[in-house]
C-alpha cells in the first residue's frame, strides 16, 4: 500500500513535471516565432498537440501582435480541423481559406462567425482575414498572386509529409516560417525513381524540414517532449523502435488510460488479448497459426479474427474506465493493404457491425487521427518474402500511434522468423543514400522482439 | 569465377539457401571447373571479359599514380576533400611495395604490416592516411582462415578529445556512376565486398582493442564517365550488408559441418555428394554461379523458373502444372491453394483470359 | 502491375508456350517516315561505343566501326554525328515528332557520349553537337510517355510477359524468343540457347577478348608501320591485318545487334495492338519538348527549381500517361479496377435543380468491394467527358455495396451526362494541369531562392524550463479561460 502511494504521488510528480516540459517548449517556440521573429522547425511524436501548438502560436501573433499569418497542411481534412480549432476562439479573429473553386467548406465551418467566405484566388483574399489557411498544394498554385513576406508567419501542418519542392517556394510568404511535423510518419509520396536525385546538394525530394535542416543549419530545431495521446506503456515500446533521435515520454498519467470490460473473460484467446489490455498492456498481438498467405494482401482468417476482435470489445462491454463506454465509432481498424481492409469490412458486417460507425481504412488516412481503441493488422502476417511496403517503418509507426488505450496486432505466427530469414536487399539503393529498407526491417525486428520479451504476443 | 577469398564469401551472401554453393566455397571449388567435372564443357560464356579486368586494373593504377613533385597519390586527391585531409599532407602506406618469395610469403608479410599500422593507431602514434592494399584475415570457421585484400584502407578521423580514429575500408570499381545511378548488381557485390572487408577489420581491430572504434561502413569510388576519372567517395553504412555476410559466415560453417557428415558416409569428391545437397535457383544465380543452368533445369517444374517476384506470389516450391490446374478449375487441396486459386482467377481474368472469378 | 498479375501472365506464357499481352493497346504511336534505328557495339566496362549501325529502321543501315576505341579518335562517330542531326531538324522542321528505335545498352552509350563530349574543347563541334542531341535523347527517354526514343526490350516489356522470369526478359533475344518462336522449337528451348549469345551491344566473349589481344597487336603493326617496313607487319593467318580482322569482327557483331532490333520491332507490330489514342497528345508533347530542347544546349535540372520542376513534370506526365491507360487500354483498366482505382457503377439518381446547370450531383451505385475512393476524390467518368468530387461514401447496408455522391464539375448537361440506370466505369485518374503555374512558381524560385535568415539566437534560459515567453503564455491562458488560479 505505501509503495503504491508512494508510487501514485511519483507519478502525479511526473505528470507535473511533463506539463511543465510541455510549457516550456510551448514558451520556447513562442519566445522564437514571436519574440525573437525567428524561423523553427518542431519535431513531434505522435499526439503530442502539434495542432494545439499551431493554434497557440497562430493566435498569439494574430490576436495579441496583430500579425497577419498563414496556416497550411498537405491535406484539405487538416485545414479544416485546423479551421475548426483555429475558430474556436470566436471573433475578434478572422480566418479565411484558400480553397478549390469546387470545394465548399464543411457547413460546421462555413456557419462559424470567424470564418470568412473561402476564395480560390490569393487576390480574393479579404483584407480583414487575419488568418489565411489552405492546403500546401492551393497555396502553391496561388503563389505567383502572393507577393514576399506577405504573412508575419507561415505555418506548416504535418511538415514532414511535404517534399521540400513543394513546400519550398511557400517559404517566401512569410517572414519568418514555423514547420511542425512528425519526423517518424508517413514520408511525402514522390512517385518517380529519385535515386538519381539522392547525389544532388539539395534533395527536393526530402520531406521538407529534413531537407531545410541540411539548407539552413542555423534553424533552430525544438523538439516536443511529451505525448499527450500515448500512454506510457505505448512510448516505452514505440519510442525505442520509431522515435531514436526524438526522445519522448507520455503526457498522459496511467490512470487516464485504462480500458476495462464488464463481461468477464471467457479465457480463450482474443478475450485473453483483450484482458492484457486491461492490465495496462496497451500494445497486444494476437496471432493465428503460421501459414504462407501469397502476397495478394487478402488473408480472410485474419480478416475475420478483426472482425470478431472489435466485436468482442463491443461484446464485453468495453469501457475507458471512468469516462465512458466504447461505441464501435471509438475503433479503428487499419490494413495497409485496400483490399485487405475490404475483407475486414465484410467481416465486420457479418457480425452486424457497421462499417459507417467502425473506421476501416489504410494507414494513410489514419495519419493524423486518433481512436480510443485500434485494431491493426500486422504488415508481414503470413508473408515469406518481404517486400518494401511491408518493411516500411513510416506506415507501421503510422499503425501502432492512432490509440489511446490500447492497439491490437493481429496475424499470423511466424512474423520473427520471417524477419530473420529475410534476405536483404543491397543493390537498390542509390548510392550514398540511406538504407530505409534495413531501417524498416531493423526498426520491425527491434518491436516486435520487445513484444515478445514483454509477453504481449497470444497466441490462438 | 574464383570463390576463393571474399568473394567466395560474397556469393555465399548473395543465395545463402544454396547448400550447394555454400560446399563449393567451403572447399574453395571453382564453379566452372565444379560445372565441367558434373556436366562436361560449359555452353555459353561466363566470367569477367578481358577488356573490364583490363579497365578495373587500369583505373586502379590510375588512382595508384604518384603525380607532381611531391609524388602525391592520385587517390589522395579523390579521398582528401571528403575527409578533410590535405591531399599532399597525406601519408600514404602502400603494401605493394612489400613482396615475399612466395604469394603466402607476400600476403603474411603485408598482414603483419597491416597489424603493426593497427598497433600503432591504438598507441596514438602517427599512422598512414591511407594503407592500400592492406592484408586482413576472417576467421571463416576453425581452422579456415580467409585473407581479405581491400583496395584500401582510409583513416577516419575521430572528434577530440577522446580520439577515435580508425580505418575504414575503401573499395575502387571501375564500373561507371552517370546521374548516380550505378548498375545494382556492381553495387551489390561491392557493398558486400566491402561488408567482408568490415567483419575482417573488426576481428583484426579486436586484437588491439579497437573493437569499438571500428563502424559498419565503408567508401567506394566508381568512375564518372569520363575515361579514368574518379567520382568523389560514397560513404555508406553497411549494415544490411554485415548482416548478410555474418548470416554467409555461418552458413559455410554449416556447410563445413554437413560435409564431413557426409563424408563419414561418402568420402569421395564434391560432385559425389551433389546429389545430397540442396539447391536453392533465384534470379541471381545466373550472374553469380556457373550452376546456375543446371539448378534452373532442376528447378523447371517449379514456379522459380519464372523469377523471384512471381515465386514470391506462386510459391516458389509450387509445381507450375498445378497452379494450371487450378486456373483450369481444380479443387483446391490445402488452405494455400484456397486462399491463392481465387487470386490466381482475378489475375488471369485480369489478363483476359478467364472470366472474371 | 501487381506482382500477381505478372505471375500468371508468366505461368500462361510458360504454358502456352508464348508471350501473352497485358495491353489491348499500344503505348506507342505509329512510326513515323524515316523512323532512325540505332544499334551499337560496346566495349565492356568502358561503355565506349566500338561500332555503331545507324540508319532507317525500314532499310540498311551505315555501319562505322573503330578498331582502337579506347583512343581519342571520333571519326567512326561522323555518320552518326551526320544522320542524328539532319534526322531531328528535318523531323522538327516537316512538323513531325522524331523516332529514334535502340536498345538499353545503346541508350546509356549515347547517354555517355554527351557527357563525355558535349563540354569537351579536345573534339570537334560536330562531335560536340552530335553528344548534345544524344544528351537531349537520353534525357527524352526518361519523360513518362514519351514518343521520341523507342527502347526495343522495355517497349516488349511494357506490352507482354514471357513464360521466363522478369530478368531474363532483359535480354532482347530471349524476350524474342517468346514472341517469335523459331518453328520446331519450343520458346523456352530458344530462348535458353539464344541466352549463350549476349544481347547487350556486347560481342560474344571470345571475340571480345580476342579483339583485345588484336587491339595490342594492331597497335604494334600502327608504330611498326610507321617507323619500320612493312614486311615486318604481322599479318594474322588469314593474311588480313588485325586491325582489319578487328573491323570485321566489330561489323558483324553490330550488324547481329541491328538485326536483333529490327526484328523486336516486328515482334511488336506483329502483336497488332491498336494504338491508344492517348499516343497522339503524347506525341505533340514529345514534339514540343524536342522543338524546344533542340536549339538548347542544357544541362540536366541541378538546382533546387530546376529538378523540383522536373520531378513534378515527371510526376505530371506519369499520372497523365496513367490516365490515358486507364481511359483507353481495357487490361490496364481492369488492374486498375483490381486495385479499386476504377470501379463500376450504375447511376441510381440525379439531383440537378435546374436542368443543365451546376449544381448537379450524380448518386451511384457499386458493388464492387475493394474502393479507392474517399470525400474529396476526384472521379471521372470514363468513356464521357464527365468527372466531378466525391462529397459521400456510404454503405447501402448490402453486403459490399455503397453509395456515391459525385458533384459534377464537368459535363452537367443532360446530353453529357450519364443517364439514369447507366452502369459506368469512373476511375480516380482526373489530371488538373498545374503545370503553367508550376512553371512560374519554379520560376520564380530560381530567381528568388528560398531561404530562412539566419539571425542571433538568444538561448533559453540555462539548466530551466523557465518559460521565456510568460507574457504570452498567461495570454494564451486567459484566451483559453484556463488561467491557473
Amino acid at each position: 500500500m505505501a509503495d503504491s502511494g508512494i508510487q501514485g504521488i511519483q507519478a502525479i510528480q511526473d505528470t507535473q513535471d511533463i506539463q511543465v516540459r510541455l510549457r516550456g517548449a510551448l514558451a520556447r517556440i513562442l519566445d522564437l516565432t514571436v519574440n525573437q521573429r525567428m524561423s523553427v522547425i518542431v519535431d513531434s511524436p505522435p499526439g503530442a498537440g502539434k495542432t494545439e501548438l499551431i493554434v497557440s502560436v497562430v493566435w498569439v501573433l494574430a490576436l495579441r501582435k496583430k500579425l497577419r499569418v498563414a496556416v497550411v497542411a498537405p491535406r484539405v481534412s487538416q485545414v479544416y480541423d485546423l479551421c475548426r480549432r483555429l475558430g474556436s476562439v470566436g471573433p475578434p479573429l478572422s480566418i479565411q481559406v484558400l480553397l478549390a473553386s469546387d470545394r465548399a467548406l464543411p457547413t460546421d465551418l462555413s456557419s462559424n462567425p470567424v470564418m470568412l467566405e473561402p476564395v480560390s484566388r490569393a487576390r480574393d483574399i479579404d483584407p480583414r482575414a487575419r488568418v489565411v489557411v489552405g492546403t500546401v498544394s492551393k497555396f502553391f498554385s496561388a503563389l505567383p498572386d502572393f507577393s514576399a513576406g506577405e504573412f508575419e508567419l507561415l505555418c506548416c501542418e504535418e511538415a514532414y509529409m511535404s517534399a521540400y519542392k513543394d513546400l519550398a517556394p511557400l517559404l517566401k510568404l512569410g517572414r519568418t516560417v514555423m514547420l511542425v511535423g512528425d519526423p517518424g510518419q508517413l514520408a511525402p509520396l514522390v512517385r518517380v525513381d529519385t535515386g538519381p536525385f539522392e547525389s544532388m546538394e539539395t534533395k527536393v525530394h526530402w520531406a521538407a524540414p529534413r531537407q531545410l535542416r541540411l539548407s539552413f543549419p542555423w534553424v533552430p530545431v525544438v523538439s516536443l517532449p511529451a505525448s499527450r495521446r500515448l500512454c506510457r506503456d505505448t512510448v516505452s515500446i514505440v519510442q525505442p523502435a520509431f522515435y531514436t533521435s526524438l526522445p519522448f515520454v507520455s503526457a498522459a498519467p496511467d490512470a487516464t488510460r485504462r480500458i476495462s470490460f464488464s463481461a468477464p473473460s471467457s479465457g480463450d484467446a482474443i478475450d485473453r488479448a483483450l484482458d492484457l489490455s486491461a492490465e495496462g498492456a496497451s500494445i497486444v498481438a494476437l496471432l493465428l497459426p503460421g501459414r504462407e498467405v501469397s502476397s495478394g494482401g487478402v488473408d480472410l482468417e485474419v480478416a475475420t479474427l478483426m472482425a470478431e476482435v472489435a466485436t468482442r470489445v463491443l461484446a464485453r462491454g468495453a469501457e475507458w474506465t471512468g469516462r465512458r463506454r466504447i461505441e464501435p465509432s471509438h475503433i479503428g481498424v487499419m490494413d495497409a493493404h485496400v483490399a485487405g481492409g475490404a475483407s475486414v469490412r465484410r467481416a465486420l458486417r457479418a457480425l452486424d457491425i457497421s462499417t459507417e460507425e467502425v473506421l476501416v481504412d489504410t494507414p494513410e488516412r489514419f495519419q493524423g487521427l486518433e481512436r480510443l481503441l485500434t485494431v491493426v493488422k500486422h504488415p508481414m502476417s503470413g508473408k515469406r518474402a518481404l517486400s518494401a511496403f511491408d518493411l516500411a517503418a513510416d506506415r507501421w509507426c503510422v499503425m501502432l500511434t492512432r490509440h489511446l488505450l490500447c492497439c491490437l496486432i493481429i496475424g499470423r505466427e511466424g512474423i520473427r522468423e520471417t524477419l530473420e530469414a529475410h534476405s536483404h536487399d543491397c543493390g537498390e539503393r542509390p548510392l550514398g543514400a540511406e538504407d530505409a529498407l534495413w531501417q524498416g526491417w531493423f526498426t520491425h525486428s527491434t518491436l516486435w522482439a520487445e513484444l515478445e520479451r514483454l509477453g504481449r504476443v497470444v497466441r490462438m | 569465377m574464383s570463390l576463393k577469398g571474399a568473394r567466395g564469401i560474397v556469393a555465399v551472401s548473395q543465395n545463402a539457401g544454396c547448400e550447394l554453393l555454400a560446399a563449393m566455397v567451403s572447399e574453395q571449388v571453382e564453379d566452372l571447373e565444379f560445372y565441367t567435372r558434373l556436366a562436361g564443357p560449359y555452353p555459353g560464356e561466363y566470367g569477367e571479359r578481358a577488356s573490364t579486368m583490363r579497365r578495373g586494373k587500369q583505373f586502379e593504377r590510375v588512382l595508384y599514380a604518384q603525380k607532381g613533385s611531391r609524388r602525391a597519390f592520385a587517390l589522395c586527391e579523390t579521398l582528401g576533400p571528403t575527409f578533410g585531409y590535405q591531399p599532399q599532407a597525406m601519408r600514404v602506406l602502400d603494401m605493394r611495395e612489400i613482396e615475399g618469395s612466395s604469394v603466402l610469403e607476400t600476403a603474411d608479410l603485408r598482414l603483419r604490416r597491416t597489424r603493426q599500422e593497427l598497433q600503432s593507431l591504438r598507441r596514438g602514434e602517427p599512422v598512414a592516411h591511407v594503407i592500400l592494399q592492406p592484408q586482413l584475415s576472417l576467421s571463416v570457421a576453425p581452422g579456415d582462415t580467409r585473407f581479405v585484400v581491400p583496395d584500401a584502407l582510409v583513416l577516419v578521423t575521430g572528434v577530440r578529445p577522446e580520439r577515435q580514429d580508425m580505418y575504414m575500408p575503401l573499395e575502387i570499381k571501375s564500373c561507371i556512376v552517370c546521374r548516380n545511378l550505378a548498375d545494382s548488381s556492381s553495387k551489390d557485390r561491392a557493398r558486400r565486398q566491402a561488408a567482408v572487408e568490415v567483419l575482417a577489420l573488426t576481428q583484426e581491430a579486436r586484437r588491439y582493442g579497437l573493437y569499438e572504434r571500428v563502424r559498419n561502413r565503408a567508401a567506394f569510388v566508381y568512375a564518372t564517365p569520363r575515361g579514368l576519372t574518379p567520382t568523389p567517395p560514397f560513404i555508406e553504412d553497411l549494415y544490411a550488408e554485415t548482416a548478410e555476410v555474418n548470416r554467409a559466415l555461418t552458413v559455410l560453417r554449416e556447410a563445413g559441418n554437413r560435409l564431413s557428415e557426409l563424408r563419414r558416409a561418402n568420402p569421395g569428391p564434391l560432385e559425389s555428394l551433389t546429389p545430397q545437397l540442396q539447391t536453392n535457383y533465384i534470379d541471381r544465380c545466373k550472374a553469380l554461379c556457373a550452376l546456375a543452368s543446371l539448378c534452373k533445369q532442376e528447378a523447371a517444374p517449379r514456379a522459380a523458373v519464372l523469377g523471384d517476384s512471381a515465386s514470391a506470389v506462386l510459391g516458389s516450391d509450387t509445381e507450375l502444372s498445378r497452379l494450371i490446374e487450378l486456373l483450369q478449375g481444380a479443387q483446391p487441396q490445402s488452405g494455400y491453394e484456397a486462399q491463392l486459386t481465387p487470386q490466381l482467377l482475378e489475375a488471369a481474368a485480369g489478363l483476359g483470359y478467364l472470366p472474371a472469378a | 502491375m501487381s506482382a500477381m498479375i505478372d505471375a500468371v501472365g508468366r505461368l500462361l506464357a510458360w504454358q502456352q508456350g508464348s508471350a501473352v499481352p497485358i495491353r489491348a493497346t499500344s503505348a506507342l504511336s505509329e512510326d513515323p517516315e524515316g523512323a532512325l534505328g540505332i544499334a551499337v557495339v560496346r566495349l565492356a566496362g568502358e561503355e565506349r561505343i566500338q561500332a555503331i549501325a545507324v540508319g532507317p529502321i525500314t532499310g540498311e543501315p551505315t555501319i562505322s566501326v573503330s578498331w582502337n576505341a579506347l583512343d581519342r579518335n571520333t571519326r567512326h562517330l561522323d555518320a552518326l554525328a551526320r544522320t542524328l542531326d539532319r534526322y531531328l531538324r528535318y523531323s522538327i522542321a516537316s512538323g513531325q515528332v522524331p523516332r529514334l528505335w535502340t536498345g538499353a545498352a545503346a541508350l546509356k552509350c549515347l547517354e555517355l557520349l554527351a557527357y563525355r563530349y558535349r563540354r569537351n574543347p579536345n573534339t570537334n563541334g560536330r562531335i560536340r553537337r552530335l553528344a548534345a542531341l544524344c544528351g537531349l535523347l537520353a534525357h527524352e527517354a526518361c519523360y513518362p510517355g514519351q514518343q521520341v526514343v523507342v527502347v526495343a526490350e522495355d517497349l516488349l516489356r511494357a506490352h507482354v510477359v514471357t513464360g521466363q522470369s522478369a530478368d531474363e526478359d532483359q535480354h532482347l533475344g530471349t524476350l524474342l524468343a517468346w514472341l517469335s518462336p523459331s518453328p520446331g522449337t519450343s520458346a523456352l528451348e530458344e530462348a535458353n540457347r539464344r541466352a549463350l549469345q549476349p544481347a547487350s551491344g556486347l560481342l560474344e566473349r571470345l571475340v571480345d577478348n580476342r579483339i583485345e589481344r588484336l587491339r595490342v597487336s594492331a597497335k604494334r603493326q600502327l608504330r611498326g608501320g610507321a617507323t619500320k617496313s612493312r614486311r615486318r607487319i604481322r599479318v594474322q593467318p588469314a593474311g588480313k591485318p588485325s586491325r582489319e580482322v578487328i573491323e570485321d569482327l566489330l561489323r558483324e557483331g553490330v550488324r547481329r545487334e541491328w538485326d536483333l532490333l529490327v526484328e523486336a520491332r516486328r515482334a511488336f507490330r506483329g502483336l497488332r495492338l491498336p494504338v491508344s489514342p492517348g499516343t497522339k497528345f503524347l506525341d505533340r508533347l514529345s514534339f514540343d519538348r524536342m522543338s524546344y530542347e533542340l536549339g538548347e544546349d542544357r544541362s540536366l535540372p541541378s538546382r533546387p527549381h530546376a529538378l523540383s520542376r522536373y520531378i513534378s513534370e515527371l510526376e505530371h506526365l506519369l499520372a497523365l500517361v496513367e490516365g490515358f491507360d486507364v481511359r483507353y487500354d481495357r487490361c490496364v483498366r481492369e488492374r486498375k479496377r483490381a486495385e479499386g482505382r476504377v470501379f463500376m457503377a450504375e447511376v441510381v439518381g440525379v439531383v440537378q435543380p435546374r436542368p443543365n446547370r451546376k449544381p448537379c450531383m450524380l448518386l451511384l451505385r457499386t458493388e464492387q468491394e475493394i474502393l479507392r475512393v474517399r470525400e474529396g476524390t476526384r472521379l471521372q467518368v470514363l468513356d464521357a467527358r464527365v468527372d466531378g468530387r466525391v462529397t459521400v461514401v456510404r454503405s447501402t447496408g448490402q453486403p459490399g455495396e455503397a453509395l456515391v455522391e459525385l458533384e459534377l464539375k464537368r459535363g452537367v448537361r443532360e446530353r453529357d451526362r450519364p443517364p439514369l440506370g447507366a452502369r459506368v466505369d469512373l476511375a480516380d485518374t482526373v489530371l488538373l494541369d498545374t503545370m503553367v503555374r508550376q512553371r512560374q512558381v519554379y520560376r520564380e524560385m530560381r530567381i528568388a531562392p528560398p531561404t530562412l535568415l539566419e539571425r542571433k539566437l538568444t538561448p533559453p534560459p540555462s539548466g530551466a524550463d523557465a518559460p521565456v515567453a510568460a507574457d504570452l503564455l498567461d495570454f494564451l491562458d486567459d484566451l483559453r479561460g484556463m488561467t491557473p488560479q
